[in-house]
């Protein structure tokens, strides 16, 4: 487990790699969190910090972004994911983004929270990502 | 003469601070720990009146540390001392009752001027750390940016859609457009539809 989720707790930890990766990138990754705080399952808290990690690294690697949005939102039996950035999109047609382990990764953790997941993408739109998990 | 004491498990940094403050004719070098639990037992015999703390020591963290300190000897001052310019920890140990923080890429001149100013009640940021802090309390502040989906559903509603309208026409499940719309009372602070409207239009998000 990364080590500032187990001190802090996830919004802390997710703060954090926000803030880590704005200064490392030059990008501005803007993080909110509304809702409850509530404490989740360690399964479910790295779940939720390793998908918000591999969507803020796609869309700082990939998208030529100028600003990325994550947000977290909890409720009293889900939790919901935003990742969402500014930059070039992709058109959803073309599935070649959809092969990439790193998706794979993401579907996988998904399904095994019953989650749903709502890709909003088109070229030079940004791309929008919402999951939500019942946690 | 103020009485100065060092947490750090790095002895090259407790070295460096004590050969730096060694000669300051107004502080006194009181001790110094590696860890927190000789801190601990320090300060149940004697006391200082300012404590260095580093905020990652391999016992407890220097959040809880200073939490510890604080509760049991209020009158003495905690400068927090640190590699991280991140307004999360920065915060966290200002919660939990520091006086300051100092970056460890500090000179001479700015420990000592922290050291005094907390000894007078004051707080004291190294400048880098200020920004930090300011930039994190800023963004908390704003209102805070819609996504596109929320962005959608916020358009939608203002048409007077229904929930089963709004997700057969986004293409997602009616669950969702409900934890959008809730999203969007909870991101504006408004509890109805009508205050939701209302804010929209008068902060222009629509």
């Amino acid at each position: 487990m990364p080590e500032a989720l187990v001190k802090f707790g996830l919004q802390e930890a997710l703060r954090d790699f926000c803030d880590a990766i704005e200064s490392s990138s030059g990008i501005r990754i803007v993080f909110q969190q509304f809702g409850e705080k509530r404490k989740l399952s360690n399964t479910a808290e790295v779940f939720i910090y390793r998908i918000i990690q591999e969507l803020v690294n796609n869309a700082v690697k990939h998208a030529e972004a100028e600003r990325v949005i994550v947000q977290l939102t909890m409720s009293a039996d889900k939790t919901g994911i935003t990742v969402e950035d500014d930059g070039k999109g992709f058109d959803k047609n073309d599935l070649s983004f959809a092969r990439g382990a790193g998706m794979a990764n993401i579907n996988y953790r998904v399904q095994y929270f019953s989650g749903k997941s709502d890709i909003v993408s088109s070229r030079g739109n940004g791309t929008s990502v919402h999951i939500e998990l019942k946690t | 003469m103020i009485r100065v004491y060092i947490v750090d498990d790095h002895a090259v940094v407790i070295e460096g601070i004590y050969s730096l403050l060694q000669k300051e004719k107004d502080i006194e070098m009181a001790g110094y720990a590696a860890n927190a639990d000789t801190c601990i037992q320090y300060f149940s015999i004697h006391t200082a009146d300012v404590i260095l703390m580093d905020i990652s020591l391999p016992d407890m963290n220097g959040v809880d540390l200073c939490k510890l300190i604080k509760k049991n000897y209020p009158g003495i001052m905690v400068l927090a001392l640190s590699t991280f310019n991140q307004g999360t920890y920065i915060r966290k140990m200002m919660e939990s009752g520091a006086s300051g923080y100092l970056l460890k890429n500090a000179g001479k001149q700015e420990i000592v001027e922290a050291i005094k100013a907390v000894t007078k009640g004051k707080t004291y940021f190294s400048f880098d750390a200020g920004q930090a802090l300011k930039s994190h309390t800023d963004q908390q502040n704003a209102i805070p940016p819609l996504t596109k989906r929320e962005k959608e559903v916020l358009a939608n509603v203002a048409d007077g859609l229904t929930n089963t309208q709004i997700a057969e026409k986004l293409f997602i499940s009616i669950d969702t457009v409900d934890t959008h719309r809730k999203n969007l009372h909870t991101k504006l602070n408004v509890n109805n539809t009508a205050m939701l409207i209302r804010f929209a239009i008068e902060n222009k998000l629509l």
